[in-house]
């Protein structure tokens, strides 16, 4: 830890610092009055990915090909609303238990938009239960842009984007009220859930639906790999939205989360090899020190 | 895809109800060695000198209370127990009847005096907006305290935490999801440098795992953990004895319960591998 | 302007707490103060919690309006949507009127509030409303208001403050969702013996790995196995189960950073349907 407190036991100037551990103590010092020093290695890495991110969208935007593996969850979308269709039963599409401030919810608005479309071409009902006024306003407005997307923006009934309940288990009960008395053939899951889940598939299975469901809560996607046919896990659920439209912007953002997890990976190996080969009791500054100074 | 039930998951249902009914009732209490991070928790509270004030923050509802509360209880009587002075908050809309059920029934047995030994702040809105106020500025966040609605500094234990949170020695927080923990640690804990124990449910204890040991020095995970640090505490505390023999026979009955999901599991691959053989 | 004024409004308030995130900290020892930054972000902080104080009200409208204009449709559940509202207002107006018992006139605090009493040492009971405690003793009102004399604390047994709030909490509320929570406990009994099957050996991994932790995490599933379960299940935990949840979680804050990244910079417009 980085002792900003003290100024440093020697002349403040940085030519005179006795070796790597006094200059990085003497520059912290230096730096503490413009910005937090601890915080120095986080603001680098947000740069750097922003800087990625950026170049990756440009690069995306030329027309470069950036595949992005076939998440099989997605394609079960087309196929459960297909299923749904057949059956003449509606589609039921849960965008999660959360605020529209949380990403998992934002990300669910984009996805509902193309559910909404795709029912809307087939001509298929969509009931979308929220937990939140707030969300419930979003969700109008993404199915209503989903319909108009696909043409048929009479397609776009208000009555079937229902606010039940701010309440966690109470919004649940609803949502089974609705699986046992509307009986919708495909239940789309996707956002952030709690303990609602494991209720809500397992209701939504036992009516029969094909069940798809989206998180990157880690606590309930065991829930949902029990219950459901598909599952989008973890940062697959961020690339959604990129896989469905394509768009340069969203493509460019996930290959930027790749080559930062494999810079990531990079600096683990790094810094285990460091600690591992660091000489025992050591006083001085060695590799492994400075490594963790710099990302600890 | 999952395959369906071969007969009426009611069955099911109805064993798992009589079985864990039956021996809760029934029953007699066994013991739990105690986790290593369970033992870390008790260790960390145990370490904490005489006066120092700790943050305890109740972030549960009715449904996680039976996992959650008895773990606030104990913690509760641990830390007055060890002359720890006490601030009482909560993040979650339907906390502050079980903090001020707990408050009130525990700090008579210890003479401990409302505004010098404890206080009750009561639940602050915003969610991990509000963990962010009160990790700036507890005065900020509760201008009145939550039971007599007098000003913060009428109260000599929060007129010795200041105005930053560097004045609290740690942070307690039994938290059963969303806002709670994982809200707790970057909001107040890695930026304020303040130490945190935690206690949550079963489904939440894996998150936990890459926040522990730094700066999450132990925690109470599920039930079990609740039980295994009862069982610490209550040596040196005889209210919590029959907490902690409650907690024991529940484990007992739970501990059932699993042996029967395990038997659920086999019984399911049985008739499984006999279809798939019927079916070639 | 209808949609740059809340791209700016996105831009100018995420800057401004990335910004507070990264400003030095105040050291009285070298006289640097608390910079504006900090300032700045309280100030944001305190909006963010008077808008979420705020969704509690839109949620109470909400309910309020959905459900009214379908009870006038003449929905087949309107039995169910008039006890909803009914039990909204009728705990909303209890709690309110407990929170605010010294202010109100008498005759709402007699109907809604109810009395409290105070046993005393020699047999006798003093029913009335407290309104607080003094050094000396616990001062009380009657029910047409008028001040009792103070009690001196030496002379109680035992206060009762009775709370209809309360017990609507501790009865009914609590009650029912520890129902609904408990639900889970079958639903999970019900969905491994439904998905815990050995297919392929991925999900014979699974169910393995599932039998050992649950049997080593209680003691009878421990003796069970000759004490070799328990030793196994801290290490698939502390091991396999502690580096998945570090992935997943750098993983899914990389996708959360940048979704935020995008927001703050005013790139990512699907909040404004665009």
């Amino acid at each position: 830890m980085i002792d900003v407190q003290a100024a440093p036991p020697f002349p403040e100037a940085l030519s005179s610092a006795a070796g790597w551990s006094q200059w990085m103590d003497a520059v912290s010092w230096r730096l503490a009055p413009y910005m937090a020093p601890d915080k120095i290695a986080t603001a680098v890495a947000i740069v750097v990915f922003a800087w990625i991110m950026f170049a990756s969208q440009r690069k995306a935007k030329r027309g470069v090909e950036i595949p992005i593996r076939r998440l099989a969850g997605l394609d079960a979308l087309d196929e459960a609303i297909g299923r749904a269709t057949e059956m003449g039963r509606p589609v039921l599409y849960v965008p999660g238990t959360d605020e529209i401030k949380e990403i998992q919810t934002i990300y669910s608005m984009m996805i509902l938009r193309h559910v909404a479309r795709k029912t809307a071409e087939y001509g298929t009902p969509i009931i979308v239960p929220t937990k939140n006024a707030v969300v419930m306003a979003f969700a109008e407005e993404a199915v209503r842009q989903g319909c108009a997307d696909a043409g048929r923006p009479d397609a776009f009934v208000a009555d079937n984007i229902r606010y039940l309940s701010d309440e966690q288990f109470a919004y649940c009960a609803g949502i089974a009220g609705i699986m046992y008395r509307e009986k919708p053939a495909a239940n789309i899951y996707m956002g952030m859930f709690y303990a609602e889940a494991l209720i809500l598939a397992e209701t939504g299975f036992l009516g029969g639906a094909i069940q798809v469901a989206g998180t990157s809560r880690i606590e309930q996607l065991p829930a949902f790999v029990a219950a459901c046919d598909y599952t989008i896990m973890g940062e697959e659920y961020f690339a959604v939205t990129a896989y469905l439209t394509r768009e340069p912007s969203l493509v460019g953002t996930i290959r930027a989360g790749d080559v930062v997890k494999i810079a990531a990976i990079a600096l683990f190996i790094v810094g285990t090899w460091l600690a591992t080969a660091a000489p025992a009791g050591a006083t001085g500054p060695t590799w492994s020190s400075v490594y963790q100074r710099l990302f600890g | 895809m999952a395959a369906p039930l071969a007969f009426d998951r009611r069955w099911i249902y109805l064993g798992l109800g009589l079985l864990i009914t039956g021996l809760y009732a029934f029953g007699s209490p066994s013991a739990l060695p105690p986790a290593a991070p369970v033992q870390e928790y008790y260790d960390a509270i145990e370490a904490l000198p005489e006066g120092s004030i700790v943050l305890l923050s109740a972030d549960f509802d009715p449904a996680s209370a039976a996992e959650l509360y008895p773990m606030f209880y104990g913690t509760l009587h641990h830390l007055f127990r060890r002359n720890i002075r006490v601030i009482g908050v909560c993040t979650w809309p339907a906390a502050p009847p079980f903090s001020r059920e707990a408050f009130r029934s525990i700090a008579p047995q210890y003479h401990k005096e409302y505004g010098k030994d404890w206080v009750e702040l009561g639940f602050l809105v915003g969610d991990d907006v509000a963990m962010g106020i009160i990790g700036q500025s507890l005065r900020s966040a509760y201008p009145n305290d939550a039971l007599s609605k007098a000003p913060y500094d009428s109260f000599p234990l929060l007129r010795d935490v200041g105005d930053s949170s560097r004045g609290l020695s740690m942070l307690i927080t039994i938290s059963a999801g969303f806002p709670g923990i994982l809200e707790w640690i970057p909001q107040l804990c890695t930026r304020y440098d303040v130490p945190v124990l935690a206690g949550t449910t079963a489904v939440q204890t894996p998150s936990l795992f890459p926040y522990h040991p730094r700066p999450l020095l132990g925690y109470l995970g599920s039930a079990t953990g609740a039980t295994q640090y009862l069982q610490l505490v209550a040596p040196g505390t005889p209210a919590l004895a029959p907490v902690r023999d409650e907690n024991q026979r529940r484990m007992m009955a739970q501990g059932w319960g699993h042996l029967y999901i395990v038997a659920l599991i086999v019984l399911g691959n049985i008739i499984y591998f006999r279809s798939r053989r019927r079916a070639a | 302007m209808k949609r740059e004024i809340p791209i700016l409004l996105t831009v100018i308030c995420g800057l401004l707490v990335v910004a507070a995130f990264f400003a030095p900290a105040p050291d009285a020892a070298r006289g640097l103060q608390p910079s504006v930054w900090q300032a700045i972000n309280s100030e944001l902080l305190v909006w963010g919690q008077i808008l979420v104080a705020v969704a509690f009200l839109l949620g109470i409208a909400n309910v309020v309006r959905i459900n009214l204009r379908q009870i006038a449709a003449r929905h087949e559940d309107r039995p169910y949507k008039i006890v909803l509202l009914v039990s909204m207002f009728a705990f909303l107006i209890v709690g309110l009127a407990e929170m605010h018992e010294r202010d109100l006139p008498n005759w709402i605090v007699r109907v809604l509030v109810p009395a409290d009493h105070v046993f005393m040492k020699d047999g006798s009971v003093v029913a009335g409303w407290v309104q607080g405690a003094t050094q000396t003793g616990i001062t009380m009102r009657d029910g047409d208001g008028r001040d009792l004399p103070e009690i001196p604390h030496e002379q109680v047994e035992l206060v009762s403050e009775p709370s209809a709030k309360m017990w609507v909490y501790f009865k009914i509320f609590a009650p029912l969702q520890a129902t609904m929570f408990s639900l889970l406990a079958f639903y999970v009994a019900s969905a491994t013996f439904r998905a815990f099957r050995a297919r392929s050996l991925e999900s014979t991994l699974l169910l393995m790995a599932g039998a050992v932790v649950m049997l080593g995490q209680v003691p009878i599933g421990n003796a069970l196995t000759g004490g070799s379960a328990a030793p196994v299940e801290a290490f698939l935990m502390d091991n396999f189960v502690k580096a998945a949840e570090r992935a997943i979680a750098i993983g899914g804050s990389l996708g959360v950073l940048a979704t935020g990244l995008r927001i703050v910079l005013g790139l990512e417009r699907s909040y404004l349907s665009e």
